[in-house]
């Protein structure tokens, strides 16, 4: 019973998985990988701009 | 007569179903609530760390624990459950003598894009057991998050965060903490609440870290003496050790099996992990003999309030081996043997020039290894897993157990981070450490409307 829709109508005969996720669990498996590759490689970018930007900012210290 | 028999069968099959959904439904139940106590475990790694961080760190802190925890949920979710049961017999994956072990049953009780992973009505059990393991897995790369502290770089910490609380502290879980794991049917070692395979992995992790990250500015001074960089809030890192401390009952309370289910190791009674026999009262007298043993260890040698809260949680951590085993007295005097050893042995990294900022690699590392020693010297004799002629507590076994932590822990932590530092990945800018990372790159303030700055102090 997997994906949408959900094409029975019904709840009854409905006894093991019922997930929903239109494009199977591999697509969805991926895509959130690939969604914390992103946000890691954006804090990283992130975080070296603020740093240069501090170096740059107080070349004295 | 015949139509009364039925009758009463009819019911009594009635009645035994009711009780199967009842108990499938108090099991579901009370992994389920080990979480959100669990959780308080990071409500008190949170202030802990934030509170041991000075001013200008507070907020930078709290960001690194916050996510600490978010990127545990879905990497243990693609690959830390998969492997606790796909290596418990070594690196080769075959089947345990259990049957619950090895690539092909991960593949089926374990697979990210398999419908075990997922809401299923057949399947009671799975998604509160992961989330459990999550909550432990979550629990090493917090250990480690607050001795990396006001210097680390937030997306080396995410890395190595991800390494230890999906990977490393999960083989050691796989290899210590399964009963088709090979220290426990080879050696009878025995880790019942996890000194090893969750503090020492994670307390030595941080070591390897702390190694290549080097100390904070200001530190150390040029003739080797240190300098006390205290915290902003005291008060906060006491409330938060308190808090890990209710904490560690969800916890506690998960390293038990429940009865009555198809994959408990009993019908009438809870057992450890390993399927031994036991009750929620055995670990109830030490958790709390352990709590307080280590307060009055810590108190006996330093008079210290962080000492002394530090040691409640390295009481527990001390007789956590063997809390389901030990008379309580025993964990007692465990607990306070390690609380007096701990400022010690904390004095003694910070003389090797290691900072670790709140102690995590003695209280976690060196209580977890005292933890681990411990049931070899006063818990020897006992079966190791459930059955005959099975492996008995030792304590040979406890220390080849302890070496294979120490390296578990210590090996990826120091390869990793010293990668890490080549790349230039790991450790903040010398001017961001200076101005302090909140105002860097946060940017806020934790206390915009008035607390004293940091000290200033001239960096060597």
């Amino acid at each position: 019973m997997i994906g949408v829709p959900f094409d029975t109508g019904t709840w009854e005969g409905v006894t093991e998985a019922y997930y929903a996720g239109a494009g199977g669990e591999a697509t969805w498996l991926y895509i959130s990988i690939a969604l914390c590759v992103v946000a890691l490689i954006g804090g990283a970018v992130h975080e070296g701009n603020a740093y240069r930007k501090a170096e740059y900012d107080n070349p004295d210290l | 007569m015949e139509d009364q028999i039925a009758e009463l069968t009819a019911q009594v099959e009635a009645l035994t179903a009711a009780n199967g959904v009842g108990n499938t439904v108090a099991a579901e139940t009370y992994y389920y609530l080990t979480i959100p106590i669990m959780v308080l475990i990071h409500v008190g790694f949170l202030a802990y760390e934030m509170g041991a961080t000075r001013n200008k760190n507070v907020l930078t802190s709290g960001v690194k624990n916050i996510l600490a925890f978010a990127f545990m949920i879905p990497t243990f979710y693609y690959f830390g459950w998969f492997v606790y049961w796909a290596f418990p017999t070594g690196i080769d994956f075959t089947a345990g003598g259990f049957g619950i072990s090895g690539w092909e049953y991960a593949v089926a009780a374990a697979n990210p894009a398999g419908a075990v992973m997922g809401p299923n009505l057949a399947d009671n059990a799975t998604g509160v057991f992961w989330g459990a393991f999550t909550l432990f897995a979550a629990t090493t790369a917090s250990i480690m998050s607050g001795a990396v502290i006001e210097r680390i770089r937030l997306f080396a910490f995410c890395i190595l965060a991800i390494v230890l609380g999906s990977f490393a502290w999960v083989v050691a879980a796989a290899w210590g903490w399964h009963a088709d794991g090979w220290l426990v049917t080879k050696y009878g070692y025995h880790d019942f609440g996890a000194a090893g395979v969750v503090h020492m992995v994670a307390g030595f992790f941080a070591l390897g870290v702390l190694i290549n990250l080097g100390p904070r500015l200001g530190k150390y001074n040029s003739d080797g003496s240190s300098n006390n960089l205290a915290g902003h809030s005291m008060p906060m890192t006491l409330i938060g050790l308190m808090t890990i401390f209710v904490g560690f009952w969800g916890f506690l309370m998960a390293c038990v099996i429940y009865p009555g289910e198809a994959w408990s190791w009993s019908a009438t009674e809870f057992t450890s992990i390993y399927g031994t026999p036991m009750t929620l009262s055995a670990i109830t007298f030490n958790i709390l003999m352990g709590f307080g043993g280590g307060i009055i260890g810590a108190w006996f040698v330093t008079r210290d309030p962080f000492w002394m809260m530090s040691g409640a949680l390295g009481g527990i951590i001390s007789c956590a081996a063997g809390l389901d085993i030990y008379w309580p007295p025993a964990a007692f005097t465990i607990a306070v043997i390690g609380g007096c050893i701990m400022p010690y042995a904390a004095k003694m990294i910070e003389r090797m020039g290691i900072d670790d900022a709140v102690g995590a690699v003695t209280v976690h590392g060196v209580l977890g290894a005292w933890g681990v020693i411990a049931v070899g010297i006063f818990a020897a004799g006992f079966p190791a897993i459930q059955g005959e002629g099975v492996a008995t507590t030792n304590f040979m076994g406890q220390l080849i157990g302890l070496g294979v932590m120490f390296a578990l822990g210590f090996v990826p932590g120091y390869v990793l981070s010293l990668l890490l530092r080549i790349t230039g990945l790991l450790r903040v800018g010398r001017a961001a450490e200076l101005i302090g990372l909140d105002q860097t790159k946060v940017p806020s303030s934790a206390y915009p409307e008035g607390m004293p700055p940091s000290s200033p102090y001239n960096a060597h």
